[in-house]
């Protein structure tokens, strides 16, 4: 009898963990979701499929978290302007000087590595398909994009992986070329990616050419979350100032990591959508590539953001990293407590088996404490 | 790297946070505290390491520390195992694990961002429920979790191929970041989680001459050493607090 309640409850949560993500499909019907504010008006385009809970931050730095979605609508709540010159700190703090490892900073210039998680995706206007498996010219727009870099006396690494098809394991597949890409130490490390909106909404006019501007996806689920936060946000902060209307938002997702939790200088980037000429991305990803130098502090000009990529300043407020550090112990202290008390019982039970954990668990490290072993030798010889 | 403090502050506490957790999950494999730690290192210094298995028509690799390491041990415990039907429910497992990810992969949103969870913790979930279902017991819920990602890598590497789709297969390749070993870790902490509340709705575990038959639990283990111990413990607690109604829960607990 115990059995099948057992079965029937374990059963139950997997159809709920299966089904649920379902209701959210990603949209397969070419449509894309355009959000509105309180007053009705759109504010923000995206073909990323939007759920509740999820948050943007508009090209004019105004933050938004969905609150409901009907159709292709979706209604936006205005959390507040946010302010990016925080984002540019110009000097370090004092602490920051003397733990700062010197080794690292004498190196003179950054290396960026580049990978596809959707290798398939391409630019209709210029290939006449959404999708070549295996060859989208989504490589073309990374290329570009390391060409641009090396022009500014980056080292640059350019993966060539391929993890079609497009499916629910890509990121789990692309996390194996991440992983290998940060084996080799790379200052920062960028996904990139296509959007999948109508034309207007990344295309836009720069020098009297076409542009595909540039958007930042940031994954909320990893334990480095805040911490990928506040780089989106010293990153747009850095071409607002360089090339004012080049980065179109950033999009924080509640849902993934985007194998963002390997490297604190992850991101994810959209250059244009399907509708947009693969040219304009490739102009859009190559003025992009300016604003890398100075995030990654390959220069030590505008912004060096030691503050807020530190831990942290009095006027910025807790860095995101230092907010990531608190998330990680607080969840690592609330799962130890809980499962002490459903393991025991009681939290008189979980007191005593803390403190066997304490006393007793690496005993075959280290050898019992000595006064410990003291009170216990009967107890054990007992057992023998 | 070139990194400001508090973000090497982060990795660092990650990654221990990270192979503390992993330790903690490893000791219940049939491993001491010490052969989980070196077990550990050893993936660690694996995962620089990729073996070509074959190179056309799709390159597949196999790494050391996210796939080689995990694999062998989790067929290891198949084969410690204590009967046969124990090792059954284990292979079913991955066999089921590995169905659950390549359908889910198919047919589950394929944006992160459309699902509550990251698809490394929904597999890693499935994983544990599916084990904890078929074989009741942690180490089935390893061997799901590995051995079904390493298994649904075979039948991605083999749709892959019949689809004429070039790519790679990189069996393991994040290392000790991989899916691989997070499902496995996540699968423990499932089957941890959902015995132990399913145990505290009915009351504690059958124990004694009552244990239904072939229910096997790490705990049972655990209980026969810790018992004996435990008996001197308990005369000593009772002499100071007399809650007899504690006893039992006493000897759960271990």
């Amino acid at each position: 009898m115990s059995r099948i309640t057992g079965c029937l409850f374990a059963a139950l949560f997997a159809l709920v963990l299966l089904t649920t993500p379902g209701f959210s499909h990603e949209r397969t019907d070419g449509g894309y979701f355009t959000i509105v504010d309180e007053s009705g008006t759109a504010v923000y385009l995206t073909g990323r499929a939007v759920d509740i809970g999820d948050q943007f931050l508009t090209e004019q730095n105004k933050r938004y978290e969905v609150v409901a979605i009907e159709g292709n609508i979706a209604q936006a709540k205005f959390i507040g302007n946010v302010n990016l010159s925080l984002y540019q700190q110009t000097t370090q703090s004092r602490l920051a000087a003397i733990l700062a490892p010197k080794l690292a900073y004498a190196q003179t210039k950054g290396k960026v590595a580049i990978y596809h998680t959707h290798t398939d995706e391409s630019y209709v206007p210029t290939d006449g398909v959404e999708s070549k498996l295996g060859s989208g010219s989504i490589y073309k727009v990374g290329a570009s994009f390391a060409n641009s870099l090396k022009s500014q006396g980056l080292e640059v690494i350019h993966s060539d992986a391929k993890f079609d098809p497009h499916d629910n394991m890509a990121y789990e597949r692309s996390r194996r070329a991440a992983m290998d890409l940060v084996k080799q130490q790379p200052s920062a490390m960028f996904d990139v990616h296509r959007d999948a909106v109508p034309p207007e909404v990344y295309g836009t006019k720069m020098d009297g050419k076409d542009v595909s501007k540039v958007q930042l996806v940031v994954g909320k689920y990893g334990p480095t979350g805040k911490q990928i936060e506040d780089y989106a946000l010293q990153i747009k902060a850095a071409a607002d100032k360089q090339h004012p209307g080049l980065v179109k938002g950033i999009f924080f997702a509640k849902g993934g990591d985007y194998n963002q939790d390997l490297l604190p200088r992850s991101m994810l980037l959209e250059v244009g959508a399907h509708t947009n000429t693969l040219e304009s991305a490739e102009r859009g990803i190559a003025l992009f590539a300016d604003v890398i130098p100075s995030v990654i502090g390959a220069v030590p000009a505008p912004a060096a953001q030691a503050g807020k990529a530190g831990f942290g300043t009095t006027e910025a407020g807790p860095s995101g990293a230092s907010k990531s550090i608190g998330w990680i112990l607080g969840a690592l202290v609330l799962g130890g407590i809980a499962f002490l008390v459903l393991s025991t019982g009681s939290l008189k039970e979980a007191g005593s088996k803390l403190k066997q954990f304490t006393t007793n668990e690496f005993a075959n490290f280290f050898g019992p404490k000595t006064k410990k072993y003291k009170r216990r030798k009967d107890d054990d010889e007992g057992s023998k | 790297m070139n990194m400001p403090i508090g973000m090497i502050t982060l990795l660092v506490i990650g990654v221990l946070v990270y192979f503390g957790i992993a330790q903690r999950i490893l000791d219940r494999m049939r491993l001491t505290d010490k052969q989980a730690l070196l077990f550990i290192v050893a993936v660690v210094a694996g995962s620089f390491i990729d073996i070509p298995l074959m190179s056309s028509p799709v390159q597949v690799t196999i790494n050391v520390g996210g796939a080689l390491l995990p694999a062998m041990l989790a067929i290891w415990l198949i084969f410690k195992a204590d009967e046969t039907a124990e090792r059954v429910r284990a292979i079913m497992a991955a066999i089921l694990v590995a169905a659950v990810v390549s359908l889910g992969s198919r047919y589950l949103p394929y944006e992160p961002e459309n699902m509550f969870l990251d698809p490394k913790l929904i597999y890693g979930l499935s994983a544990g429920l599916i084990a904890y279902l078929a074989g009741r017991s942690r180490r089935s819920a390893f061997v799901g979790g590995v051995l079904g990602i390493i298994l649904s890598d075979i039948v991605h590497m083999m749709t892959i191929i019949g689809l004429g789709v070039p790519g790679t297969t990189a069996i393991g390749g994040a290392g000790a970041f991989d899916v691989v070993i997070i499902a496995g870790i996540v699968a423990v902490m499932v089957a941890e989680l959902v015995g132990e509340t399913r145990e505290k709705i009915q009351g504690g575990p059958v124990l004694g001459p009552n244990r239904p038959e072939g229910l096997y639990e790490f705990s049972e283990e655990l209980s026969e050493n810790r018992n004996k111990k435990n008996q001197s413990d308990e005369i000593k607690k009772n002499k100071t607090d007399d809650n007899s109604g504690k006893n039992k829960e006493g000897e759960k607990s271990e």
